[in-house]
């Protein structure tokens, strides 16, 4: 389940993913940032409640960043657990993103 | 009644029921009686094109030959006539299905439930029905057959497909055995367990032996499954393999696999490895970790003694001008182990969901068996953690095991090799100015050049220990003035690499000259002379000289492989130019 809000004020919007961030929310995960109907420079994933993430996530990161421009500043990771942060880390993704 | 009266007749009924029959094809299997023909004329309306019958070997003949959606049987039929009816249609596979409405007579015997159900799809009304009901009725047993024929339809197509597809992926399946398990490559000192989800997956585990006697491994993990991640593979082998017999280092063939793979895979898709070079007299190890779980290097009694963590990102990720490989170089022991491991290893969970995980794996590492052992421990522990629950992902162990210093294998001798064309008579000149020497290992080059010009190809292994020996010391000890008594303690090996690369990279002002030249022989035979030239200023040549002349195989087989393979090596220029002549 993929959820998306707007973020006042700036040109940015945030996606929620909850529980399971792996193949089946594909996608949705698409959807999210490709459908916005207002011009978006950046953009925050939220892995609030998020308990599980696989190499397709890490895909589907990738493809979000290359949308958003490939640049480091365009893509944010928030709220992800100790476990998610370590996969995210032996990928080398805080070289790509600013996570937290 | 007139038409336009059951018209009415049928409006009135419907008018709070609309009834859609999407069917111009019904069999009215009746007697000529006044019922059926009021119940005919009603239908009619709907279905102008209604076929009657009164006798079912006709009705049999008609369904045989012509298109109808459904039947409908009046009460005035027999039982003996249905069970004729009944068996004539079993017999035929493309009607039997079809949808068939009985109408029944209260007081008059049921035809049984057996006889009902040897029709498979017959439905029973009261002859008394009202038509828009049956109308009802035969629009939903019209619309439910077409699904369950769609259905069938549908799969028996699937069934053709995926006997198909499995006959593709056993094909695909012996290619793939066939290019990753090329005999010609392997080595005899690892050990690996694969465990993937599908046939057809990204999992690699290659190595095979350098030029000059070291190794090279590379494990690796692409992202997804099946025929896409299967491709990969055919692209790395090949890299790898090739690139690793002509004497590349594991830096340039991350870069090289990197620009492939960048250039190849759509975003989203990338490969998850490690290679691992294993130096030629086993003193040390060089490790690219690019997403793997940490590389870790084992000692007997002592456990884990290092561990490599993932300090690049995966390779197909980086453009070419972002790609800065990240290189550890450690000193390592006789009897030591290395083992790696996919994600799949950390992350396989038991039936409650908990994870196998880096500790429980970091604990059998740790423990003190025997190096015999540790790698089916391992495995074991797995097993029994794990146990039937189902598997998620790939698993990938590796062991290499570095037991003995010393040679890894073929000894050179000094006996000569055919050359694949007569000797000529050509030169060559090369000089690598501070930028080239910082960006380009010129030794495989410079030995494919040999091989392609003169037909060395049997040399390849004697002129790359030569060379590579020659070039190391003219560019550490000459250029970059580094001192090989260093790598003779754990720390100061590492110190030694990391502190080439510093002053690599700082050099303002250096040049290293290659010649090359070669002639044949009165006798028969040749010969090639070889001269390498650095242009250091100012360093203290007599120290050098006996540096160069006393390094020994401590730090490698040094200067006495050198001229036990070549007839005469001589220095020059205060030590910064070797000379030898190597002679077949």
């Amino acid at each position: 389940m993929i959820t998306t809000r707007e973020i006042a004020n700036q040109d940015a919007i945030e996606i929620k993913i909850s529980d399971r961030f792996d193949f089946s929310v594909l996608r949705e995960f698409r959807k999210a940032y490709e459908n916005s109907n207002k011009p978006v420079k950046s953009y925050v994933v939220n892995l609030q409640g998020t308990s599980y993430m696989d190499s397709s996530a890490l895909g589907m990161l990738l493809q979000l960043r290359e949308y958003a421009g490939n640049n480091y500043q365009n893509v944010k990771i928030i709220n992800a657990n100790t476990e998610i942060l370590s996969i995210l880390n032996i990928a080398n993704f805080d070289k790509l993103m600013s996570l937290t | 009644m007139s038409h336009q009266h059951a018209r009415q007749n049928i409006e009135a009924a419907t008018n709070e029921i609309k009834v859609h029959l999407d069917t111009k094809h019904l069999l009215y299997i009746a007697d000529d009686c006044e019922q059926d023909r009021q119940m005919i004329s009603q239908l009619q309306v709907y279905c102008p094109a209604l076929t009657q019958t009164r006798s079912v070997t006709d009705a049999i003949e008609l369904l045989s030959s012509n298109h109808f959606d459904a039947v409908i049987l009046t009460a005035s039929i027999s039982v003996e006539d249905l069970r004729a009816f009944s068996e004539s249609l079993a017999e035929r596979v493309a009607i039997r299905d079809i949808p068939i409405v009985l109408m029944h007579k209260v007081n008059t015997p049921e035809p049984g439930s057996e006889l009902l159900e040897s029709l498979r799809n017959c439905s029973l009304t009261s002859a008394a029905v009202e038509p828009v009901v049956l109308l009802s009725q035969l629009s939903v047993a019209i619309r439910n057959h077409r699904a369950a024929s769609r259905l069938r339809e549908e799969n028996n197509s699937l069934a053709q497909w995926r006997h198909l597809h499995d006959d593709d992926m056993e094909t695909a399946s012996k290619l793939m055995d066939s290019i990753l398990g090329n005999p010609n490559y392997r080595v005899d000192n690892m050990r690996t367990h694969l465990q993937p989800m599908e046939t057809l997956n990204g999992d690699i585990v290659l190595a095979t032996n350098k030029p000059d006697g070291g190794q090279h491994f590379i494990i690796g993990d692409f992202t997804g499954h099946g025929m896409p991640a299967a491709l990969g593979t055919v692209i790395v082998v090949d890299t790898f393999y090739t690139m690793t017999l002509k004497g590349f280092s594991i830096a340039e063939i991350a870069r090289e696999l990197n620009q492939k793979l960048f250039g190849m895979l759509p975003t989203g898709r990338f490969l998850s490895a490690c290679l691992i070079e294993v130096q030629e007299a086993k003193q040390g190890i060089s490790i690219w970790n690019a997403g793997l779980p940490d590389v870790m290097l084992v000692r007997k009694a002592k456990g884990i003694v290092h561990r490599a963590r993932s300090q690049n990102l995966p390779l197909g990720i980086l453009d070419s001008k972002d790609f800065s490989p990240a290189i550890e170089t450690i000193a390592i022991e006789a009897g030591d182990r290395i083992y790696a491991y996919s994600d799949g290893l950390i992350e396989a969970a038991n039936h409650e969901r908990t994870q196998f995980g880096q500790t429980r794996l970091n604990e059998v590492l740790n423990t003190q068996h025997s190096a015999e052992t540790v790698f089916l421990q391992v495995l074991g522990e797995l097993d029994s953690f794990c146990g039937n629950a189902p598997r998620e992902d790939d698993i990938t162990f590796v062991e290499v095991q570095l037991d003995a210093v010393g040679n890894t294998g073929k000894e050179l001798t000094t006996r000569a090799f055919e050359l694949s064309k007569p000797t000529m008579s050509w030169q060559f000149d090369m000089t690598l100015d501070t930028d080239a020497l910082k960006n380009i290992f010129p030794i495989p080059i410079l030995i494919t050049m040999l091989v392609d010009v003169q037909g060395m190809k049997n040399h390849r292994e004697r002129l790359y220990t030569v060379l590579a020996e020659l070039f190391n010391n003219a560019l550490d000890h000459g250029l970059l003035e580094l001192d090989s008594s260093m790598k003779s303690t754990a720390e100061g090996f590492t110190e030694y690499y990391d502190m080439r690369e510093k002053r690599l990279q700082a050099l303002s002002d250096g040049k290293v000259a290659f010649s090359f030249n070669c002639h044949p022989r009165e006798q028969g035979g040749g010969e090639l002379h070889i001269g390498i030239q650095q242009s250091h200023n100012g360093f203290d040549h007599a120290k050098v000289m006996h540096k160069l002349d006393t390094n020994t195989a401590a730090h490698g087989r040094g200067i006495l492989l050198v001229r036990s393979i070549c007839e005469q090596v001589t220095y020059s220029d205060e030590g910064r130019r070797v000379d030898v002549c190597y002679a077949w």
